[in-house]
């Protein structure tokens, strides 16, 4: 499926030996990766924050909304105290919030740069498929998406809904994932679109057009795995990009509801109380989102220079 | 490159901020000297209105304060009133009151301030389909009823009448002649004169009935100050009036009000941009351990409750007194207040401000003190709280009580194992009104006239034993009759014991849960002195201001 001579370059930058059946893309891609050290560091946060969302109750076995007022603002006791990170204002316990918080901010991240992906792909893929009129339907859609800037879309939208009642398990992250859903999957479509274009015209996909393959079949099995890696790159990115929007809607007050925790919730909270004699109730969230969202760059910077040869 | 372009934006960025405060302070230094005594104040609550009648939050209040007299105000210590341009208020059997004016007194457009100028704002406010703030005030009055008609308000406050009331002017007031007024009520009522101070009471000019948008944007007074300009949601000017004959009038010519989003205006005052200001709940120990700052600190016991009710309209669990208790005894109020709004409330043991109005003393409720045991066995009596279901409480939209709505639903849960879901939200009003919610909801009660009786009658009253009150769908007999018996009374000190009893029959019924009172704090910066607080509002008392710069 790939071009042979740009995997044999690939291989020969890399000064790997060139083996007749030369590896794939991403299994290149891989070995790249996994020998430069800040990638396996990076890579061990973003698993460790993942672990922590997934299952909370390894590192706390506290209720986050259980607060007794009486032990408000405590400073971190460290191993051993009740409350190893302290309490915040309301007396809720700092750690066990943290640990849960987790979960709103990661889940937020995937559940919109999931979606924005799918969609990215399936509109890029058929719009630079077929071009005209589906093409321009989809480009001036795309368009007019993205001249509204995210930051105001997201206030007037979250604003304007923000008393709508919503059930379910995902009741807290629903509406900020629908809005930044909405206004996130233009580059992917964009990225995806261009990938494609350079890709239809190649040999292979003429081959399999005169052998008879669908429309469908060509554009997912033969266009689409080639056009998919500069996409890839940008994801870790866009999920660290995720995570500090919502830190930003959080401060504005209209992020992941309450009474739900989020890293974005904390550090508006406790932010005020910096100078107020409790940096700690600042500085957990803090680390954490900032550790998060560096690994996450991190990530998406060294794949993007893996995937994407003619950057090297 | 950068560099350079980054130096120009900065000169540009100084040239705007001293632009800035030339415009804002114009001929400050030029004008004759001692001429521009200005005091700057701050506004947080987002008012719509000046027009008296509609005027009912602290902030409105506060600046009809000096723009409005009104026929009795009230000493800034013992809240007693004293008359003002009413030269005798009185009265024979204490339902027909007989008001006499001082003479020669004048609006600030020239129109006196008589009999008919008090009526026709009376009547305006009476009148149902203009949907004053103030119209209960006139409930007791003689023909209240046949003015209000069927109307219906939508969310918007649009009102639409849907059947028109059948007189537009209360029969119970008659204008005698130019500075006599003689009210008529519908029973006795010995607090009568103590009404009279408040803003909903005030004059209007003809010339204000005749444009009523633009006298709520820029009212015709016919106090010390005339409101010069007021850029809605942004700031406030008014200057000294100077034809103004009364006798309370401050040092200052000038007042400067400009409006906040909640406690944001901290750190203008900080920069000296303020004369007045109070710190959120983050700063207060920095606030409070700066022995500059102190020096200039006022605190005054405010008199606004601060409570929860119940939908008592929706049945059990609500309608169970244990459940209501259980509620009560299980917040610890102290703590509460100590963490989220040090020094700004006080735990409420009692429906009545104590020592605040007459007739208010401190204990009425029994059963406010923290007690987490006795919380639990009183819910078990109650018959427990529905599994799995989760307690509402309902506010308005407000950052500050959003937190302490907060900690007291964590109490509740950490408490009563009761979980609870915060619902704020902006209409909340119209949805009490509406009879809409679904759970607890906060209340705030500040009194209009200094007597025990306005804590009572308001919030609870309704004489209407079927569907209860308006917001809470509550109705005691034994409540109501002991009201009655206290506006019968015959002298103010008889009534204000009755009142006492009225109180006392609904601390039996338990209708609502007492949570703190407000405590008043004001910092005040070195241009002024003699900062007084308004014991209801909190706000600080204009008139009394002194000026010193």
């Amino acid at each position: 499926m790939t071009d042979p001579s740009t995997a044999a370059a690939v291989a020969a930058h890399a000064d790997q030996p060139i083996g007749p059946g030369s590896r794939s893309l991403w299994q290149d891609t891989f070995r790249t990766l996994i020998r430069r050290p800040d990638v396996i560091i990076a890579l061990l946060v973003t698993l460790f924050f993942v672990f922590v969302a997934l299952f909370p109750g390894v590192f706390t076995q506290t209720d986050p909304q259980r607060c007794d007022i009486s032990v408000a603002r405590i400073p971190p006791q460290w191993f051993g105290g009740q409350f190893p990170l302290g309490t915040n204002q309301q007396g809720c316990d700092v750690l066990a919030q943290v640990v849960h918080g987790s979960r709103p901010s990661l889940l937020l991240a995937f559940v919109v740069v999931g979606c924005s992906l799918v969609i990215g792909l399936v509109l890029g893929t058929i719009s630079g498929f077929y071009l005209g009129w589906v093409d321009m339907i989809i480009s001036r859609v795309l368009e007019i998406f993205l001249v509204v800037p995210l930051l105001l879309a997201a206030l007037l939208l979250l604003s304007m809904f923000r008393n709508v009642p919503i059930g379910g398990p995902l009741a807290s992250i629903v509406q900020p994932a629908i809005v930044l859903t909405a206004f996130g999957w233009m580059g992917y479509t964009r990225y995806v679109r261009a990938s494609v274009l350079e890709t239809k015209n190649l040999d292979y996909v003429m081959a399999a057009r005169v052998l008879g393959a669908s429309d469908g079949r060509i554009m997912f099995r033969h266009i689409l795995p080639n056009a998919i890696g500069p996409v890839t790159a940008l994801v870790p990115t866009a999920i660290a990009g995720v995570i500090a929007t919502e830190a930003v809607l959080a401060f504005l007050g209209i992020g992941v509801r309450r009474p739900a925790v989020s890293w974005g919730i904390m550090i508006s909270d406790g932010s005020q109380w910096f100078t107020g004699g409790s940096p700690h109730l600042l500085l957990v969230p803090l680390t954490c989102l900032l550790a998060t969202i560096l690994s996450f760059v991190v990530l998406g910077d060294n794949l993007r220079d893996a995937l994407d040869p003619k950057l090297r | 490159m950068k560099a350079r372009s980054l130096a120009a934006a900065a000169a540009a960025l100084t040239l705007l901020v001293a632009g800035c405060g030339g415009g804002g302070n114009p001929g400050g230094d030029t004008s004759s000297a001692g001429g521009d005594k200005t005091v700057r104040l701050a506004l947080t609550q987002d008012v719509e209105t000046l027009l008296p009648m509609d005027s009912n939050v602290g902030d409105n209040i506060g600046v009809l304060e000096v723009v409005y007299d009104g026929l009795v105000r009230y000493d800034a210590q013992s809240t007693k009133p004293y008359n003002y341009i009413a030269e005798d208020v009185s009265s024979t059997d204490k339902t027909t009151w007989t008001i006499k004016l001082k003479p020669d007194f004048t609006f600030q457009n020239g129109e006196p301030v008589d009999a008919a100028s008090f009526a026709r704002a009376w009547n305006y406010a009476a009148y149902g389909p203009n949907g004053m703030a103030n119209n209960y005030f006139f409930e007791r009055f003689v023909g209240y009823d046949e003015m209000q008609g069927v109307t219906e308000e939508d969310d918007d406050g649009k009102i639409t009448v849907q059947e028109e009331p059948k007189a537009k002017e209360l029969s119970g007031l008659k204008v005698v002649d130019p500075t006599t007024l003689t009210v008529e009520l519908t029973g006795p009522f010995v607090g009568f004169p103590t009404m009279l101070g408040y803003t909903g009471f005030f004059p209007i000019a003809q010339a204000c009935l005749d444009d009523i948008e633009g006298c709520a944007k820029k009212p015709i007074g016919n106090g010390p100050f005339q409101i010069d300009q007021w850029e809605q949601g942004v700031r406030m000017s008014a200057s000294k009036w100077a034809d103004y004959k009364g006798s309370e009038t401050p040092n200052y010519n000038k007042i400067e009000w400009t409006e906040y989003k909640g406690s944001s205006s901290w750190p203008d005052f900080q920069a000296g941009d303020l004369d007045t200001g109070a710190p959120p709940p983050s700063e207060w120990q920095s606030a409070n351990n700066d022995p500059d700052l102190t020096s200039r600190k006022v605190v005054r016991p405010g008199a606004a409750l601060t409570y929860i009710g119940f939908p008592l309209y929706k049945g059990a669990p609500y309608t169970n007194i244990e459940f209501r208790k259980a509620i009560s005894m299980a917040i610890d109020r102290q703590a509460i207040i100590d963490q989220v709004l040090p020094g700004q409330e006080v735990p409420a043991d009692s429906w009545v401000v104590p020592n605040g109005v007459p007739g208010g003393v401190a204990g009425t409720c029994a059963d406010c003190k923290f007690d987490p045991t006795a919380a639990k066995a009183a819910l078990a009596k109650a018959g427990g709280w529905p599994k799995g279901q989760k307690l509402k409480i309902s506010l308005g939209q407000d950052d500050a009580n959003e937190q302490y709505f907060q900690a007291i639903g964590n109490q509740i849960k950490l408490n009563l194992g009761i979980d609870y879901e915060l619902d704020p939200a902006p209409d909340f009003f119209a949805r009490r009104a509406a009879r809409k919610f679904d759970g607890a909801f906060r209340n705030n009660w500040f009194p209009d006239y200094p007597l025990n009786e306005n804590y009572l009658v308001g919030p609870y009253a309704s004489g209407d034993a079927k569907n209860g009150n308006d917001t809470l769908g509550f109705y005691s007999k034994a409540f109501e009759d002991k009201l009655a018996e206290g506006d019968k009374a015959p002298d103010l000190d008889t009534a204000v014991t009755k009142y006492q009893e009225a109180e006392q029959e609904l601390a039996k019924e338990f209708p609502t849960v007492p949570i703190s009172f407000s405590q008043s704090v004001a910092f005040y910066s070195e241009n002024v002195d003699n900062v007084v607080l308004d014991p209801f509002s909190g706000s600080t008392k204009l008139r009394l201001l002194n000026y010193v710069g």
